[in-house]
């Protein structure tokens, strides 16, 4: 058994490593995959080592999915936020420092995850009719606190939001669509950041790896919003990790760039493990990992919980080092790069995913955003207001 | 440097978790057993049984075996879209398993089948 769980643990690993750097393909797409060949997997192993396969490449995903998203502005619905601070410091030549603030986001929530559990699981499932009473008006009240304080126009951060907030309704509840946050936000924070990166002739300045330091309370501010933000959406339905960043920003105020950078990398891994907590306590399941485990182990036990525990703690501390290692291999290289090539390459990459992910619709979709992604860099208004493409459905999925 | 606390933290949840795994991959693997020996006690826990295939019968989601060994007999459900095997009456087949209770009788629903 445990030769079979350290097997599957370091098969876990590299296929997280696979998930997390190469933009475009995410953990869902290979548990679904894990799934679909479960009948012949269950002749050579058992179920719960499979299950340990899958978080393994679920938590690693988490750690490594920062780097593509700040080094080569291709980011996922999870570390959509991460793009505008990250970019910030990558065009200092800090590029470095960024994946350093996501993972010490990533590392300290995941350590949190397993002690806090049991206590959140708690707390989340008896407060969880409340708050989904209150999730839409919270919502509202942090939308439009966030466009009043735009300091450029508010009308124009009022329009940007809206106009996000209905290509995120019309993709979401589009028949037949698949995988509809793909085309979705690369648009808005991918391509988009792309396309004004070669347009404007952005040279990525030499990229230093220096000692890094941070201010303590800074790093436990965002911590524990973290720990608040990832909790509420782990458990309730119609929020995802760039919602909860959104949420975790509005609960402690004045965490600046670096700050944000920890939340976002926290909320990633934390929610991650807490959706497994979830599957145990509620039986729902929150995420596709999270759902490929449940298909394939039938009575997901307490016992299994704590291994899948165990299992998260050595798969951070592996997941870490990687990506300490990968990130300086991509900080040396990223500056020896012809960047306006490497740009065209990943938007060609990215219309290729999601012409062959999401189909013809997708690339609409992609187009369309991308434009919508446009403005507020030429406005020189906040990209934060984008995100009203996964708020306003969600305030409707509450208020309505 | 932030770095090196970073790695001594990660290296002291690594061993956190390898020793939460190590105490508790025991209870979560299926122990052996001789099919006598499987009573009401062992409900829902995972059990390995080896023994020969006397009997077989398929409906269309199911496989439903006979499995006899030197003790005794049991039943062993096969789900069809979680196992593609090809078992025949006769057949030594070692059976990792869940043990439930249908209708009063102690069944086997199988997780892993090695022939």
């Amino acid at each position: 058994m445990l030769l079979e769980i350290s097997i599957a643990i370091i098969l876990g690993v590299l296929a997280g490593c696979i998930t997390g750097l190469v933009p475009g393909v995410h953990i869902n797409l290979v548990s679904v995959l894990v799934v679909s060949f479960s009948a012949l997997l269950f002749q050579i192993t058992s179920p719960i080592i499979i299950a340990v396969f899958i978080i393994s490449m679920a938590v690693t995903h988490t750690f490594l999915d920062t780097i593509p998203s700040i080094f080569l502005g291709a980011p996922e619905e999870e570390t959509a936020l991460s793009v505008l601070p990250g970019h910030k410091l990558l065009l200092k030549g800090k590029g470095y420092e960024a994946i350093i603030l996501t993972l010490v986001g990533s590392l300290f929530s995941l350590i949190i995850a397993v002690i806090f559990s049991p206590i959140m699981a708690i707390i989340v499932n008896n407060v969880y009719p409340f708050l989904a009473k209150i999730m839409g008006i919270l919502l509202i009240t942090v939308s439009t606190f966030l466009i009043v304080k735009e300091k450029k126009s508010r009308m124009w951060a009022l329009i940007i939001f809206l106009m996000a907030g209905v290509l995120g309704i019309a993709t979401l509840n589009m028949p037949k669509l698949e995988s509809p946050l793909f085309p979705l936000l690369s648009g808005l924070f991918g391509t988009s950041m792309l396309i004004i990166s070669i347009i404007n002739k952005t040279n990525i300045p030499k990229q230093q790896i220096t000692n890094i330091k941070i201010d303590k309370k800074i790093t436990a501010k965002a911590l524990s919003s973290s720990l608040v933000a990832g909790s509420l959406v782990s458990f309730l339905p119609g929020l995802g990790p760039a919602q909860a960043a959104i949420i975790g920003s509005q609960i402690t105020r004045k965490l600046g760039d670096r700050g944000f950078l920890i939340l976002v990398g926290g909320l990633n891994t934390l929610s991650m493990i807490l959706s497994f907590v979830a599957l145990y306590i509620l039986d729902k399941a929150r995420n596709g990992a999270v759902v490929a485990v449940s298909q394939i182990v039938d009575n997901f036990t307490l016992n299994n919980l704590i291994l899948m525990l165990g299992v998260t703690l050595v798969v951070g501390g592996i997941a870490t080092l990687l990506t300490i290692k990968i990130s300086k291999v991509f900080s040396t290289l990223i500056s020896k790069v012809n960047y306006k090539l490497l740009c065209i390459s990943i938007i060609i990459l990215i219309v290729s995913l999601v012409a062959i992910i999401s189909g013809p619709i997708g690339i609409l979709i992609l187009a369309v955003s991308t434009f919508i992604g446009i403005i507020p860099a030429e406005l020189g208004i906040g990209r934060n207001h984008l995100m009203g493409c996964l708020l306003l459905p969600v305030i409707l999925f509450f208020t309505l | 440097m932030l770095e090196k606390k970073l790695l001594i933290t990660a290296l002291i949840c690594s061993l956190a978790g390898i020793f939460i795994i190590l105490s508790i991959s025991e209870s979560i693997e299926a122990k052996k057993y001789d099919i006598i020996k499987i009573t009401k006690e062992n409900l829902n826990e995972n059990v390995i049984i080896t023994g020969s295939i006397i009997k077989i019968t398929e409906t269309d989601e199911l496989i439903i075996t006979k499995v006899k060994d030197n003790t005794s007999q049991i039943t062993v459900v096969i789900f069809k879209n979680k196992q593609k095997l090809d078992l025949k009456e006769g057949q030594i087949i070692e059976v990792e398993a869940k043990v439930i209770d249908y209708k009063g009788q102690l069944e086997l629903q199988a997780n892993k089948i090695k022939a």
